[in-house]
């Protein structure tokens, strides 16, 4: 279990990411400069615009993450802060998502300890309203049309299996998109595994919580997403 | 006898026109349809809680006269994505593999934890035909998950 310390000192870190535009803006102001750039991208089909449209993605998704993470970090920071008698220091607010008062790191009194790099953040869902979810992918991701597979980590039918427990506007959001290179990798990862890996997961959980498959979604993430395209996790290093 | 637990290959999702009743687990399937985007071949597919056999295999099943199962009609298509993909590919009319046996009881059952069980008949039939995407095991019994 993290200390007061090091969650204080996550909790910091998630918030200066954050910008002053209230969080609930976020997105929908780095749609708008996505927006922007996918017209000038049309216009020049520049390579660098290109990687301009993938960067906003990824910050959208990175920002939106860095909010969630707050969120729940700050209700841990709570707990930990009246265990161990720490009864000054601000609250850190869901709903204003940024600085207010001394930080929470300097209220909880022991930065000692680094807080423990979490290497790769956990399978999330955005929102959206285009369910043309390739278009988001291709949208997101221009490099790799025509080259990859598009998979939702937390598969489609699970709608169909699970009613009510993600919404379609979740499971089609960018964030719940992964690129698989077709071809014989996309066979044998895409079938073989994810699908067989779903299809255990459908028969031994009855009625499995958004956060668990979320975290099934994790799990393989981090089993197959080295190669994924983007990677969304670090390549495997050669042994050779 | 032998029997054994099969996890077969699963090659799509569940299509538009599925009707499930999710009110129990595994869902009851009312109508089957079927999206598939990389079929490796085999004649004994899944998509949970259904199983799937290609007309060359119900043949052989439905001659064998074994018991626990019931051939029903499935819609099958190619996924839309795979037909950009891979372009266009023929697909077999899959039959419905309706499982209505007691696992080591009858040719075909569905084990306490939902898993496929077969006799060592039926899986000789199967293997008759392609079965080299289809994890197999000796049954032993298992426990409600």
């Amino acid at each position: 279990m993290s200390t007061a310390g090091e969650l204080a000192q996550d909790v910091q870190a998630a918030i200066d990411k954050l910008t002053e535009v209230p969080p609930e803006h976020i997105g929908a102001l780095i749609d708008e400069y996505q927006g922007v750039l996918n017209a000038v991208f049309n216009g020049s089909n520049s390579k660098l615009t290109a990687a301009a449209i993938r960067d906003v993605a990824l910050a959208k998704s990175k920002v939106e993450e860095a909010y969630k993470f707050v969120v729940l970090t700050a209700a841990k920071y709570g707990e930990i802060q009246e265990n161990i008698g720490v009864s000054t220091g601000p609250s850190v607010s869901a709903s204003s998502g940024s600085k207010g008062g001394s930080s929470p790191a300097a209220a909880a009194g022991t930065r000692t300890a680094k807080p423990a790099a979490r290497k790769h953040p956990p399978a999330t869902f955005g929102w959206t309203t285009d369910f043309n979810y390739r278009r988001t992918f291709f949208t997101a991701n221009p490099e790799t049309k025509g080259q990859v597979w598009v998979h939702h980590a937390v598969e489609r039918q699970v709608i169909t299996n699970y009613p009510g427990v993600v919404a379609p506007q979740e499971m089609h959001s960018l964030e719940n998109l992964r690129g698989i290179p077709s071809g014989e990798v996309n066979r044998k990862v895409h079938l073989s595994a994810l699908r067989r890996a779903w299809n255990a997961f459908y028969l031994a959980n009855p009625n499995p919580t958004k956060q668990q498959l979320l975290d099934e979604a994790t799990r393989l993430d981090d089993l197959y997403g080295n190669q994924f395209n983007p990677a969304i996790r670090e390549p495997e290093k050669d042994e050779q | 006898m032998t029997f054994y637990q099969l996890e077969p290959e699963v090659p799509g999702q569940w299509g538009a026109n599925t009707q499930l009743d999710t009110s129990t687990h595994p869902p009851v399937v009312q109508r089957l349809h079927l999206e598939l985007d990389c079929w490796l071949g085999d004649d004994l597919i899944t998509s949970f809680p259904a199983y799937l056999v290609t007309p060359s295999a119900a043949e052989r099943l439905g001659e064998a006269s074994l018991t626990g199962f019931e051939l029903r009609d499935a819609e099958i298509n190619q996924s839309e994505q795979s037909i950009e993909v891979d372009g266009p590919e023929e697909i077999p009319a899959f039959r419905w593999l309706h499982i209505t046996g007691q696992a080591a009881q009858d040719d075909f059952g569905i084990g306490a934890g939902n898993e496929l069980v077969v006799s060592q008949t039926a899986l000789e039939i199967l293997r008759a035909g392609t079965l080299a995407n289809c994890e197999v095991t000796e049954y032993s019994g298992s426990e409600a998950v």
